[in-house]
């Protein structure tokens, strides 16, 4: 099942509103034992999982370990869930929190974005890849001057499909809070990168 | 809306050319094909869940997931049933009393040097009297 994260796979695997009936039924299956009922919340939150936690730590292998990481936190403290509450904004919630511990323990900044950009790019020939090269490189550089919870805002918003709200939940701020980071941020690439929309276009 | 605009009680619409310029820095997480797979299977293995099970659904998805290694191994066990059967009807077809045990073979071949009633005599009698020592001194 080779895919890619993005706004498509956030909408396609997690419910936006209310609980969803098979899922809180999953959930209280697992409060009751029956620990491979886990197994549902696993297929379905693994994706938006890994893009969370790829924002906050921006390392794959990182992202894979945080998101493995988080569910065993889940499954661990499931017992005080409460299911009339949607499972994935709780869950996206110890995905932040574990990943921004783990980034804190190894003392680094999220950088792979940048240095992995060409892998993904094909073989566009000598002046296009240079070309690319460029526009990646001012990108991240852009991106790099944000503040972190600006940079995480505008990604999970932008490329991930977050609504304010979902990512307010999952860094712990107000929705009001979250929509001012995304507008500053938004203001602050525009001015840095206006140069280069007509390029993306 | 544009953009641009921004309030603290809604959504900003979607920002489609910023969201093209961020996704061209955004190489491994954005588009590098993912294994999801593998990264189930491994979340599975951690949580003690069981291996690399698909999603098990309902008892009739499982049914349905089975069906043609059921319906293969239905005419299979049908086939060698009827071989069985025709196997088991050609030999009692074959069955005579040379196939049957020594003794009674034997007893047989000196039961049919007499008439049916001494036999028959000779059967139903306590064993005080040999019917068939009788025939003969007739």
């Amino acid at each position: 099942m080779p895919g890619s994260i993005g706004p498509e796979a956030r909408h396609d695997s997690a419910p936006a509103e209310a609980p969803d009936p098979h899922e809180a039924a999953a959930i209280a299956r697992v409060q009751r034992g029956e620990a491979e009922a886990f197994d549902l919340l696993v297929r379905r939150y693994m994706r938006t999982g890994y893009a969370v936690a790829f924002r906050v730590l921006g390392h794959r292998e990182d992202a894979e370990d945080v998101v493995q990481e988080a569910f065993l936190a889940a499954l661990a403290n499931i017992g005080s869930f409460d299911t009339g509450r949607r499972f994935g904004p709780w869950f996206h919630r110890i995905v932040v929190t574990r990943g921004l511990n783990f980034r804190k323990s190894r003392g680094r900044r999220a950088t792979e974005a940048l240095d992995d950009a060409g892998v993904a790019s094909g073989d566009p020939g000598p002046a296009a890849a240079a070309e690319q090269d460029a526009l990646r490189t001012s990108v991240a550089q852009a991106l790099g001057r944000l503040p972190e919870r600006q940079r995480m805002v505008v990604q999970l918003f932008e490329l991930d499909g977050f609504s304010g709200a979902e990512i307010a939940g999952m860094l712990g701020i107000s929705p009001g809070t979250v929509r001012w980071y995304l507008h500053e941020a938004r203001q602050a690439l525009r001015g840095t990168l206006a140069h280069l929309q007509e390029t993306a276009r | 809306m544009n953009p641009s605009h921004w309030s603290l009680d809604e959504d900003p619409p979607r920002d489609e050319a910023l969201a093209r310029l961020l996704r061209s820095a955004d190489g491994s997480a954005g588009t590098r094909p993912m294994d999801w797979d593998r990264l189930h299977d491994r979340i599975a293995a951690a949580a003690g869940l069981p291996a690399a099970r698909p999603d098990a659904g309902e008892w009739w998805d499982v049914v349905a997931r089975w069906r043609r290694v059921a319906v293969a191994a239905s005419v299979a066990a049908i086939l060698a049933a009827a071989a069985m059967l025709w196997q088991t009807e050609r030999s009692d077809a074959e069955v005579s009393l040379t196939d049957a045990a020594p003794e009674t073979a034997a007893l047989a071949r000196v039961v049919v040097a007499y008439p049916d009633e001494a036999v028959f005599s000779s059967m139903v009698q306590d064993g005080r009297t040999d019917a068939l020592a009788a025939w003969e001194s007739r």
